[in-house]
């Protein structure tokens, strides 16, 4: 066979090779879970990728399949109006089943506020919440979004000043006084706008 | 003179909608004991401070004193719209909502859940948004 449609063949074969290596090596442990959901999201709206993102999710990253899923159940209209009328309806993959579940059992002590509801909504939001909760695999874990592994690992550079001690922020619970586009499920750091700060840029 | 009336009543309908709205609240207050509602006495409740755990807690805590204007939850700083049917009329248009409302800010508010009376002394002030 010709010799330059060997190499050719030879160089096509590497290159393919080198680019499912590099998406399989970009491994992601609990600390980039988040940019791992944010990267997600990016894929999701059919924007640019980051970090090579867009090639785990197209050589099958498992993580990739059903991303955003918990928007599109019938539940999450109920989820949205019964729990998003005080706080942004925290998406369920924040936090393991179990502290879901915790959180269900004593909403009338819903971190010093009462959030009761009747049985029936309880029920199918602790349904809803556990089918898309996040699936690693934790020994036991806080029931606070903030006290999470994860979500202290992408906060820790953040100064005081501009959470705790800024009048537009107050608490990191309050996730769309800095993310933009948290309404839409879109936590990713360039939508990032602290008040009285702007932007946050690594 | 027909379509006037017509005309008349559709326009009005969003309001007759809303004071028979409340009205079916009240009457289901009534049918659960209570007796002629109040809105004094609906304004002094809402304004009532109660300390639990430590906290001063009113309904005026995260609504205001005036009902006519809006609210932010004292916690999350969510913005809460007007309570006061008069400015916002689509408050009181979901009984379930309603009660499922009621039955968390008073237990968080009082500590206790809100009697028929109360509620409807409540509602009736909210309806109005003065005394």
């Amino acid at each position: 066979m010709n010799k330059t449609l060997l190499i050719l063949i030879a160089f096509i074969f590497g290159l393919t090779a080198s680019i499912a290596l590099l998406a399989g090596s970009e491994g992601h442990d609990d600390d980039d879970y988040y940019e791992t959901r944010d990267d997600r999201d990016e894929h999701d709206d059919d924007e640019h990728d980051e970090h090579g993102s867009w090639l785990r999710g197209f050589f099958g990253s498992a993580e990739a399949a059903g991303f955003g899923a918990w928007r599109h159940d019938p539940a999450s209209a109920t989820y949205g109006s019964e729990c998003g009328g005080c706080h942004i309806a925290y998406p369920p993959d924040m936090l393991p089943a179990a502290a879901w579940h915790q959180l269900m059992l004593n909403l009338d002590d819903h971190f010093g506020d009462n959030a009761e509801l009747d049985d029936a909504a309880t029920a199918e939001i602790d349904a809803f919440l556990t089918r898309y909760s996040d699936q690693r695999p934790v020994a036991s874990g806080p029931v606070r979004i903030t006290q999470t592994r994860w979500f202290r690992a992408q906060h820790h550079e953040i100064p005081v000043r501009m959470v705790t001690n800024n009048p537009g922020v107050q608490d990191f619970s309050r996730c769309d006084a800095c993310h933009t586009r948290a309404g839409q499920g879109s936590f990713n750091e360039h939508d990032v706008r602290i008040p009285g700060y702007g932007r946050w840029d690594d | 003179m027909k379509t006037a009336c017509l005309i008349t009543s559709l326009l009005l309908t969003p309001v007759l909608t809303q004071a028979a709205d409340i009205e079916s609240l009240l009457e289901g207050y009534r049918s659960a004991g209570a007796t002629t509602f109040s809105a004094a006495r609906g304004m002094r409740l809402w304004s009532a401070t109660s300390t639990i755990d430590g906290e001063q807690r009113a309904c005026s805590s995260c609504h205001t004193d005036d009902p006519a204007s809006p609210g932010r939850h004292a916690k999350t700083g969510k913005p809460i719209e007007p309570m006061a049917a008069s400015v916002n009329s689509s408050r009181f248009s979901d009984a379930a909502k309603v009660e499922k409302w009621f039955r968390r800010n008073c237990k968080w508010t009082l500590d206790r859940e809100c009697t028929p009376q109360e509620k409807g002394d409540l509602l009736t002030w909210l309806n109005t948004g003065q005394e």
